[in-house]
């Protein structure tokens, strides 16, 4: 965010949550509670034969939550994302500071929770919130209320909150939830990296437009699960009815000295099921979204000239799924072991582009636990464009180290490679190294 | 099975209270009340011939070692029977409270003695239902763990607002970084998971050996319970890998009479190897609350504060 309209931005959000402060702290007899962290974040990236530092975004989270009555919690968090570099470019912006200091902010969560709405096993989420779905251990097909926060490509499973409704009815041991939420909300994305969103006959300098659908209670997303138990087995299915926040080419329109995609956000039905359960101490759980897209057509029109237009499909209405399979153990000396199958990354769709990847983690707490070692890596099969086998490869080691409390300090790096054709193929420049400092307050 | 209860200042073992219960039986042999047919062979007339003497003695070491023989077979079990009932009555005072709400202070310390402060709050009901929320440092705070049946457990991270549940194999580990693990932060009752192999007093205090029960699940090879012969309230538990090596020392002091159950004020569990311990304050508890079995639930796991 830059500019002037970043700026009123910015102030809205420090007012907005100086109103809620205020509100909570005067209004109830309860105190209310703060929180928060600072993460301090560089990132040395390879790019080429050089090594960079990226101006990579640092953040300022701050937390508020208060509990007005027995029945009822608010919650707000405010999140400040600052960078280190300066993208002046002209002397007369050296006297604007938001220039020369860039800052992000926004309201990240802001909700209220009724508890005991109208029956006493009714709770109530109302506001910008996380709601997330599925048992995989962050590699989730069925989670897809929010949309993906990718501007970390190091941490790509998180998700960004968006505005919902949420009603968890409680029946014994089972749950019943539906969610609606009003609005469409797409990806968001690494900064200066949007073009890892392959579309076919992309070029530099051709103008990428996202048409978001139309905001009318039709277009309006919602979702509804059912969770329960049998035996040791914990069990859901859920049904989602929404978009998918990853943009799909629509057409491109030829014109004499301009060239312009647009990029839609495809409409999707998602039928979910999962599990947890574990088995001679092993945690074991599955989980499968059965996508129903709607077919999208992709258009070519030529203005001006040969005045020619047709149109293909991009991606037909046959179902497919995306699934992980994972399993967790503990060994005697702390040695923690994490592995998952997934089928079908977050970004891929359609039953003839979902790849494989086998995503393995070991973590060992060491030096009384100040110092966590964690080795993490993925191994990906994708089908390429003669029909063998292409594979690619991710290694994600990383150091933590906690002296004291409240304080991690964190060292890791981002490598990948793959042939062509793969996802990690597509990471190749942004292979990296970083430190992190977060101070939980 | 007095002799159990009568004091032995030396440091019990097995073999020590198998001899004295030999003796118990060359007293009960002397005595013709008891055991009439002891009583008239010791009674023959002409012992005093030598091939007599002789058939005598073969038969007195018969009986000596059918005597031992039956009170080595005899005497373990019947300690166990009666450290059994010993551990029933630690398991009782420990099962006494309905429900127990606490408000705990950890304060982990490590060799060089740096120190971690964690405060938690308890949710617990029986020996099979746990909510544990944790307050303090700011980096955990919100943290929720909840242990139902079936050694089913979840942990709440509010960062992610999600509830995961964690495979019971973490029950070894460390929780949450202090001396305590998954398995110590849930047992309150010893019974279901092991059984007495020896049982003795030592410095005026119950002692007993504790081994696993075959095919429970658990991560200790050994433990060894001091509990308070008044009281029943444990003191001390000593716990040993499957190898037989001393691992870690719970010492339990500051023991006070709250409402109507015995409590411990006070623990601290101290890892052998590291010299790391953990200091565990009771800062505040209120038993029986009325907590019913549907309020340790994932509802709850995610709002309790």
């Amino acid at each position: 965010m830059s500019g002037s309209n970043g700026f009123v931005w910015t102030k809205a959000a420090v007012i907005i949550w100086a109103v809620l402060a205020l509100c909570a702290s005067d209004a109830v007899a309860q105190k209310p509670q703060f929180g928060g962290y600072l993460l301090l974040d560089k990132r040395f990236v390879r790019s080429g034969e050089k090594v960079r530092i990226a101006d990579f975004y640092n953040r300022l989270r701050l937390e508020m939550s208060v509990d007005p009555g027995s029945q009822l919690s608010l919650f707000a968090s405010l999140e400040a994302r600052f960078y280190d570099f300066s993208p002046t470019g002209e002397i007369r912006q050296l006297s604007e500071l938001s220039f020369q200091y860039p800052t992000d902010l926004s309201i990240w969560e802001a909700f209220v929770d009724v508890r005991g709405f109208l029956f006493s096993n009714v709770d109530l989420r109302i506001g910008k919130q996380r709601i997330p779905w599925g048992t995989a251990d962050g590699l989730n097909p069925t989670d897809n209320l929010n949309p993906d926060d990718f501007s970390d490509l190091v941490d790509f499973t998180r998700k960004v909150p968006s505005w919902a409704v949420r009603a968890d009815i409680y029946l014994g041991e089972a749950t019943l939830t539906g969610i609606w939420l009003p609005g469409v909300r797409p990806v968001l994305l690494p900064q200066g990296l949007q073009e890892l969103f392959q579309v076919p006959l992309q070029e530099k300098g051709w103008k990428m437009r996202l048409k978001l659908p139309e905001r009318t209670p039709q277009n309006s997303m919602m979702g509804l699960k059912l969770s329960a138990r049998l035996d040791r087995v914990d069990l859901s299915v859920s049904y989602f009815r929404g978009y998918d926040d990853i943009p799909a080419p629509r057409g491109v329109y030829f014109a004499p000295g301009r060239t312009e995609y647009l990029f839609i956000l495809p409409k999707i039905q998602v039928l979910g099921i999962d599990f947890a359960t574990e088995a001679g101490g092993a945690g074991i759980w599955g989980e499968a979204g059965i996508f129903f897209p709607e077919e999208l057509r992709f258009f070519y029109k030529s203005i001006g000239g040969l005045n020619q237009s047709y149109e293909t499909i991009y991606l037909p209405d046959d179902p497919y799924m995306k699934f992980t399979l994972g399993g967790d153990y503990t060994f005697p000396r702390g040695w923690y072991v994490n592995a998952q199958w997934m089928h079908g990354f977050f970004v891929e769709r359609g039953k003839n582009d979902l790849h494989d990847y086998l995503v393995l983690a070991l973590e060992k707490n060491v030096l009384g636990e100040k110092l966590r070692l964690k080795l993490g890596g993925a191994v990906e099969k994708a089908g390429g464009v003669n029909g063998e086998a292409v594979y690619g490869y991710g290694f994600f080691p990383e150091l933590v180290y906690r002296e004291v409390d409240n304080l991690e300090i964190s060292l890791g790096g981002f490598w990948t490679d793959g042939d062509p054709g793969t996802l990690f193929s597509a990471f190749l420049d942004v292979d990296q190294v970083y430190v992190r400092v977060k101070g939980t307050f | 099975m007095t002799f159990l209860l009568e004091p032995i200042d030396e440091p019990g073992n097995r073999s020590r209270a198998v001899l004295l219960l030999i003796r118990t039986n060359r007293r009960t042999a002397s005595g013709a009340s008891r055991n009439p047919a002891l009583g008239t062979e010791r009674s023959l007339p002409g012992a005093e011939k030598w091939p007599g003497l002789l058939k005598e003695m073969n038969r007195w070491k018969r009986r000596w070692l059918a005597v031992v023989l039956v009170g080595l077979l005899v005497v373990p079990a019947a300690l166990a029977q009666d450290g059994e009932a010993v551990l029933a009555k630690i398991d009782s005072v420990l099962e006494a409270p309905h429900d127990m709400v606490a408000l705990q202070k950890m304060t982990l310390i490590d060799a060089k003695g740096s120190e971690k402060v964690r405060t938690v709050k308890i949710f617990a009901k029986g020996s099979r239902l746990r909510l544990i929320r944790f307050l303090e440092p700011a980096e955990v705070r919100g943290v929720g763990f909840l242990r139902l049946p079936s050694d089913r457990l979840y942990l709440y991270l509010p960062a992610f607002r999600r509830v995961r549940r964690i495979a019971s194999s973490v029950k070894n580990e460390n929780f949450m970084g202090t001396d305590f693990s998954y398995e110590d932060m849930s047992q309150t009752s010893y019974r279901k998971d092991y059984s007495v192999s020896a049982f003795w007093k030592e410095k005026g205090l119950l002692v007993l050996e504790l081994m696993p029960r075959k095919g429970r699940d658990v991560s200790y090879g050994k433990l060894v319970l001091y509990a308070d012969p008044a009281t029943y309230v444990l003191r001390k538990v000593d716990f040993y890998d499957r190898r037989g090596n001393a691992v870690k020392i719970l010492t339990i002091d500051r023991i006070e009479k709250i409402g109507r159950y015995w409590t411990p004020r006070r623990m601290e569990m101290r890892t052998l190897k590291t010299g790391h311990r953990t200091l565990l304050e009771l800062v505040e508890v209120k038993y029986d609350q009325g907590l019913k079995d549907r309020f340790f639930t994932q509802r709850n796991l995610k709002r309790i504060r």
